[in-house]
């Protein structure tokens, strides 16, 4: 990819006439370390998460492991703990929310016709924040006492009784939260002020309206984060007693603050993959998003109300029947913009002369399993179902089909979609097409039988299970050593991509119709692409 | 970029890092009051 930007460069300097001096990347490493280009900066997000995803993922290999049999086997039962509760950890912080933040760098300026990002030295410090802090965590696995193992949700008090990866656990946190809030400001400040001539807000394309929605979801609960785990700090260094009920505090509480995050949290990991879904159909089924105007609506009512459903993660906690009512009923409220939006998809696609390349496949596979992620979501709103389904694999089953399914699915999407743009290069469809069919079979084997798991009644975060549970869990494990060797064919793809292949198109999708300003650019498009603002209509 | 667009780049994003802070403060404050 540096060959082909410093090439694409040349290229543009007998185009360009800014008055001022054009420069082309810096070379070796000092361009990547001191990087402000949101190109570079959004191929190491990008990076990076396909590393962690991988790191993610050797973890889930461990945890299916040890449960494709009943018994212990392979693993102690604690580091078993700290598999699962890192494995979310990585997932979460690591792999989906730096891609989507990747593609946000590479994608945003180039579809509002901005030169680069608004504040292209704090988007450096962003990036660079991310590989210390991962660092910092993943070495608590090696500390005495081992890596925290009480579940990402850092529930006191079994919290406070980690060892010495606690305080290291809670830095790293720390720093991931400062890198995303700043990714966030980016993001706002950008779409905001330097939108090209003409490009009104109503006129975004929806991976940036998505993006936008999504920022300031970030800015108002990343800070909400970073304020519970330092009342966790501060309980177990500094004598506070805020989750404590023998000092006069409250256990529940931190509950109440952490998941006034969480629940928008995981809004922050499905937005930017709506906006990606309705870029992409629209492309692959030759005609405009079915629309417009309802699905930025619908994104906005999912990110307002996702501030007010929080305690549906707590409803056995204890909570006065109006506060379990109120929340089911919010909840449930949720599933009407959705709704809206799977309708407005669908409808984009009828009568449309639809074709299924790699990036649709993964497209309309989203549609189909996050919806299945969506009716787990609506049985567990349901208060008194939820009392059953409560922290057994039903909540796991839930989660992972919206994540796997859904965030990661449209990650592939997306990076199927721009990887011809960002490389020059198309790749090999077929192989693409494989890795589809692969991840999307395999990912149903390793996720639906945890339904009946969790029905069975087989609890959350356990290394042993009882023996009623052993033959859906063999297939689960299946499932997942099936997914996870699929990936290494998502890897190679990408690399084999990077170092060449077909000459990629300007249009790329010369079949599809792509709107965008992307694609007025050359593939790769120039290192500084859209000095002079392009015209709007 | 010119002056007037950087002062807006700049006026924004104090804004939302000051809209961030009110969060975190907030919420240590909300949880010390009912501590009380």
């Amino acid at each position: 990819m540096s060959n082909a930007h410093a090439q694409a460069d040349q290229h543009a300097h007998g185009h360009a006439h800014e008055g001022h001096d054009h420069h082309g990347p810096e070379k070796g490493w000092r361009r990547w370390v001191f990087a402000t280009n949101h190109k570079d900066i959004g191929t190491m997000y990008l990076l990076f998460s396909l590393l962690m995803f991988f790191v993610g993922g050797s973890m889930a290999m461990i945890i299916r492991a040890e449960l494709f049999q009943p018994g212990l086997q392979l693993v102690d039962p604690m580091f078993f703990n700290s598999m699962t509760t890192m494995h979310a950890l990585v997932m979460i912080f690591g792999a989906v929310m730096p891609a989507f933040v990747g593609l946000a760098n590479w994608m945003l300026p180039l579809q509002v016709g901005a030169p680069d990002m608004a504040l292209p030295r704090m988007n450096n410090f962003s990036f660079w924040i991310l590989p210390f802090a991962f660092t910092l965590l993943l070495s608590t696995l090696f500390v005495p006492g081992g890596a925290s193992a009480g579940g990402w949700t850092m529930y006191p008090p079994l919290a406070l009784q980690t060892g010495a990866a606690f305080p290291m656990t809670i830095f790293a946190i720390h720093l991931m939260g400062a890198s995303s809030i700043m990714g966030a400001i980016n993001v706002i400040v950008t779409i905001m002020n330097m939108r090209a001539p003409g490009m009104s807000l109503l006129k975004m394309p929806m991976f940036v309206w998505g993006w936008l929605i999504t920022a300031y979801l970030l800015i108002g609960v990343m800070p909400v984060l970073a304020g519970a785990v330092t009342m966790l700090l501060t309980d177990h260094y500094f004598a506070t007693t805020f989750f404590e009920a023998a000092g006069g505090g409250d256990p529940v509480m931190y509950q109440h603050i952490f998941w006034f995050f969480g629940h928008p949290e995981v809004y922050i990991m499905i937005l930017p993959a709506f906006g990606i879904v309705s870029e992409i159909v629209p492309t692959f089924s030759r005609k405009p998003l079915f629309g417009y105007d309802s699905m930025v609506y619908a994104i906005a009512s999912i990110a307002f109300l996702s501030f007010i459903v929080w305690a549906h993660h707590m409803f056995t906690v204890g909570m006065p029947l109006a506060g379990q009512l109120f929340f089911m009923l919010a909840t449930m409220l949720i599933s009407v913009p959705t709704g809206v939006k799977v309708f407005n998809w669908t409808a984009t696609m009828f009568k449309g002369s639809i074709s299924f390349e790699a990036p649709m496949l993964f497209a309309i596979s989203f549609l189909f399993l996050f919806t299945i992620g969506g009716f787990s979501g609506l049985m567990l709103a349901v208060v008194p179902a939820d009392f059953q389904y409560h922290d057994t694999y039903f909540v796991v089953a839930h989660f992972h089909y919206v994540l796997v399914p859904g965030a990661v699915f449209a990650i592939m999407a997306a990076v199927y979609y721009w990887l011809p743009k960002w490389t020059g290069h198309m790749y090999n469809m077929t192989l693409a097409k494989t890795h589809f069919w692969l991840s999307a079979i395999f990912v149903n084997v390793l996720f639906f039988p945890q339904h009946f798991l969790g029905l069975a009644g087989m609890p959350r975060r356990i290394p042993d299970y009882n023996t009623q549970f052993a033959d859906w869990n063999m297939v689960s494990s299946i499932g997942a050593f099936g997914f996870g060797l699929s990936q290494l064919l998502f890897a190679y793809i990408i690399f084999s991509s990077i170092r060449g292949g077909a000459k990629a198109s300007d249009k790329v999708w010369d079949s599809g119709t792509p709107q965008g300003l992307e694609w007025t650019l050359s593939s790769p498009p120039p290192y500084h692409s859209f000095e002079t603002a392009p015209e709007v209509k | 970029m010119d002056e007037e667009q950087r002062r807006k780049v700049r006026r924004t994003a104090l804004w939302l890092a000051l809209l961030a802070a009110a969060f975190y403060f907030g919420f240590i404050a909300l949880s010390v009051m009912r501590a009380g």
